[in-house]
């Protein structure tokens, strides 16, 4: 009896667990936090800021920048409709900032991404935690230091957008 | 019965009847804006952004040559015109799918105004909806605007003064959503790859177009903060809700209209001075004709008032990234700083040895520091991209393995730019030489600072000058010692001594000046620069050192070419007097020997905020020896 016992609750929470990993696997599919990569699939890439030289020249100089590519991702493709291409933009431009915000667990650049998303003030520190332990799985690996900018600022972006799909104002 | 339904009818005809008369169509209201010369009206000047044209017809020109800008053929000079077509425009009937291009949505700012200054004339206006102006006020959740002002960079030009520019306060704003909110800013429209005398000429005697441009905030903060190591300062204004909206309505109204660009005059900061004059009652712009410095614009806004109230609301700074990583520098302890170096100097991103002994929170501490350090070394090409990135990556692998912070965020201790003495300075004083005895010295720079006295807001250590000229008057006769038309002096003070984190220092000069201080009558002009390195002994002591050479007209055997070494020290002996020593030893290419070694030293005394004293010695064929009473102004 004891035997069976065992037995079921080892099957009933294999099952809970692969159900769940169903449920995030589905989720990963077809909501936000999902779908195409915002910058090599939506026409967002294109707004890399130029170098520390460019920049410097073009200081007072600042003209036409800023939503071209928004409007491009807006006009893409069906599949790119659920991008969130405001939020995509800003962690393409300011990954630095925020991939060193969500490593020391706060940050101003990590807060405006989840304002940008919709998470409640009062739900951002559960977002955090969860995007700290998404991104926190994989930046080790030797496969994530050899990705480009444009794919982990893709990884940062599902990380986020999950993460707010449950703190929504 | 017949009474009561003659009463209600005899209401209803003469409700009809002021209806009637409130009714006004596009020539009566046109009628009654020229009964109240609204056309002369200066806020209707100010919104035309209508100058004098001196000594010329027509006598007014406004400053946008732009087409999209006037609704009347005539409305670049004829106020009037303008003032018909507008109202006209503003009457005409909604077309089916144009209602952006509608010239109410494209003119919010005159439509506000015009509704003030004539009343109920203008209720009989069409209502029009106008999608990218109600996005561009964000529906209406703009609740106030500030100047931002990025701190001066002597890697460009274009920014040796700062940069200005506005940002529209968002309702939700605070700490983190205000990297979203929209910002305005005025910039010359230069071609790509246009070469630096091109850039200067052009930029300086109106070669270029100028216009507004808005984008995202953070673009700002990251171009300025985190690439170009500027401190930024953000100044919200104190102003009512219905000034705000006007700003941001005619902010509107003049995004991607063609000015002509002035550097020194008619710039990023005089455009935006003009954008926030549009209310009434703000008279912020500096009132010297000659040029526009941010700074003095800064202490303008800082200095007024509006409805008997500060201008200025709050100021807000966002460090750079170097000064983020100087100030968590100056924090750590001697064992932290230890451990950093170690980090730093293996080259390899190795953190925190098996054995180590630091605590967690000092873990945390140095991790984020050399956090800011790999990506300050990479603004500042202390380390190439690459090797930046990578380390920066192993930094970050470390610190997600060490506890989150907690608030914790380390709080500047940066002075605002607008404190302190005024930008531009005059000196007199009495000079004694040892070849043709003693005078009055007098010399005055525009703009903007030297080593000496550097405020807040400008590079410590440094010098930027353009156009000083100084002058000897002995006997009734004054001549010209130095008319100096460019003069930097860029030291990038090491304040950690971290590898890479070497001060490189450098200095150009381009002046006509007398040959030594042998000779009154020699002036010679010359083209000088020098390369070096600086080092801070401590918090009152820099020295530094150059190798350099320089070329100039051959006058009175003076040579046409030279290099030299040198080396100088300041020396701050408190917060109001400190002293420069230096010595130049030239050596002749052509060997003319016309160069000899020169002796400096200047020691200032601050006597107020726009005061000081000097006391100067100058060795160079000859001695010579000052002081000096100096004002800002």
């Amino acid at each position: 009896m004891y035997k069976f016992e065992k037995t079921f609750v080892v099957l009933v929470a294999s099952l809970l667990f692969m159900m769940s990993f169903s449920v995030f696997a589905a989720d990963g599919q077809n909501r936000v936090g999902s779908g195409p990569n915002p910058y090599r699939d939506c026409g967002i890439g294109a707004a890399i800021f130029p170098n520390h030289h460019v920049a410097a020249t073009t200081s007072n100089v600042i003209w036409d920048l800023g939503t071209t590519a928004v409007t491009s991702a807006t006009m893409s493709p069906e599949t790119c409709s659920n991008v969130h291409a405001k939020t995509a933009k800003f962690i393409l431009d300011n990954y630095d900032n925020l991939i060193e915000d969500v490593a020391k667990g706060e940050g101003e650049h990590l807060v405006a991404a989840l304002d940008m998303e919709g998470c409640s003030s009062n739900k951002q520190a559960d977002a955090v935690t969860m995007i700290r332990g998404n991104i926190g799985s994989k930046i080790s690996l030797a496969e994530y230091s050899q990705k480009a900018k444009i794919d982990r600022a893709a990884d940062y972006y599902y990380a986020v957008t999950f993460a707010s799909s449950s703190c929504l104002i | 019965m017949l009474f009561k339904l003659a009463l209600i009818l005899i209401v209803f005809f003469s409700m009809v009847s002021v209806i009637n008369a409130e009714d006004y169509n596009a020539d009566q209201v046109i009628q009654l804006a020229k009964e109240l010369r609204l056309s002369k009206h200066p806020s209707w000047v100010k919104l035309m952004h209508y100058e004098r044209n001196v000594g010329s017809l027509p006598s007014l020109v406004s400053a946008i040559h732009d087409d999209s800008f006037f609704n009347s053929k005539d409305g670049a000079f004829d106020a009037y015109a303008e003032l018909e077509a507008t109202i006209r425009a503003f009457h005409t009937p909604i077309s089916d799918g144009a209602v952006d291009s509608h010239a109410q949505c494209k003119f919010p700012a005159r439509l506000l105004w015009l509704k003030k200054s004539l009343g109920k004339a203008t209720d009989n206006l069409p209502m029009v909806y106008c999608p990218k102006y109600t996005k561009w006020v964000l529906n209406g959740s703009i609740k106030s605007i500030s100047v931002v002002y990025a701190s001066g960079f002597l890697g460009n030009p274009a920014s040796y003064y700062g940069h200005i520019l506005l940002k529209l306060n968002s309702r939700g704003s605070n700490g983190a959503t205000r990297l979203f909110d929209p910002s305005v800013n005025y910039g010359a429209i230069i071609p790509s790859n246009e070469d630096p005398i091109t850039y200067i000429t052009k930029g300086v005697f109106g070669g270029y177009d100028g216009g507004f441009s808005q984008t995202d905030y953070y673009f700002h903060n990251r171009n300025y903060s985190e690439l170009e190591l500027r401190d930024i300062w953000e100044y919200e204004i104190n102003l009512e809700k219905k000034d705000v909206d006007f700003i941001a309505a005619h902010a509107w109204e003049v995004l991607d209209k063609r000015y002509t660009y002035y550097f020194f005059r008619k710039n990023c900061a005089y455009r935006l001075a003009e954008l926030i004059e549009i209310v009434d009652g703000v008279s912020i712009l500096p009132s010297n004709r000659l040029f526009t410095l941010p700074r003095t614009l800064l202490q303008n806004i800082y200095d007024s008032r509006i409805h008997d109230k500060p201008l200025i609301r709050s100021v807000d700074v966002r460090p750079s990234r170097q000064s983020r990583f100087y100030k968590k520098f100056n924090l750590l302890t001697r064992s932290e700083r230890s451990e950093l170096r170690k980090v730093v100097d293996n080259g390899k991103g190795i953190f925190f040895e098996v054995n180590n002994t630091l605590s967690t929170d000092s873990q945390v501490k140095v991790t984020d520091t050399a956090l800011d350090y790999y990506q300050f070394a990479k603004s500042a090409e202390i380390m190439t991209k690459d090797e930046a990135d990578n380390l920066h990556h192993k930094a970050l692998v470390r610190r997600f393995q060490l506890p989150s912070n907690n608030g914790t965020a380390v709080k500047s201790s940066l002075n605002p730019p607008h404190i302190g003495r005024k930008s531009s300075y005059v000196q007199v004083g009495v000079t004694y030489n040892e070849s043709f005895g003693s005078g009055y010295s007098i010399r005055i720079r525009p703009a903007y600072y030297d080593v000496l006295d550097a405020a807040s807001g400008q590079v410590k250590n440094s010098a930027l000058t353009m156009g000083e000229v100084g002058l000897f008057a002995q006997s009734g006769k004054v001549r010209i010692s130095h008319f100096d038309f460019l003069k930097i002096e860029s030291v990038n003070a090491s304040s950690t001594n971290l590898l890479g984190d070497t001060a490189d220092a450098w200095k150009i000069k381009f002046s006509t000046q007398q040959q030594d201080l042998s000779c009154v009558d020699c002036l010679i002009t010359r083209l000088e620069g020098d390369y070096g390195y600086a080092l801070n002994l401590n918090n009152s002591v820099l020295v530094s050192a150059y190798f350099g050479g320089g070329v100039q007209d051959n006058r009175k055997g003076s040579g046409r070419a030279f290099i030299r070494t040198s080396a100088f020290a300041h020396i701050k002996f408190t917060s109001s007097f400190n002293m420069l020593l230096g010595v130049q030893l030239p050596k002749q290419l052509d060997g003319s020997n016309g160069q000899k070694n020169r002796y400096v030293l200047e020691a200032r005394q601050r006597l107020g905020i726009n005061s000081d004293i000097r006391f100067s010695y100058e060795e160079n064929k000859s001695r010579q020896y000052g002081v000096n009473v100096g004002y800002y102004f």
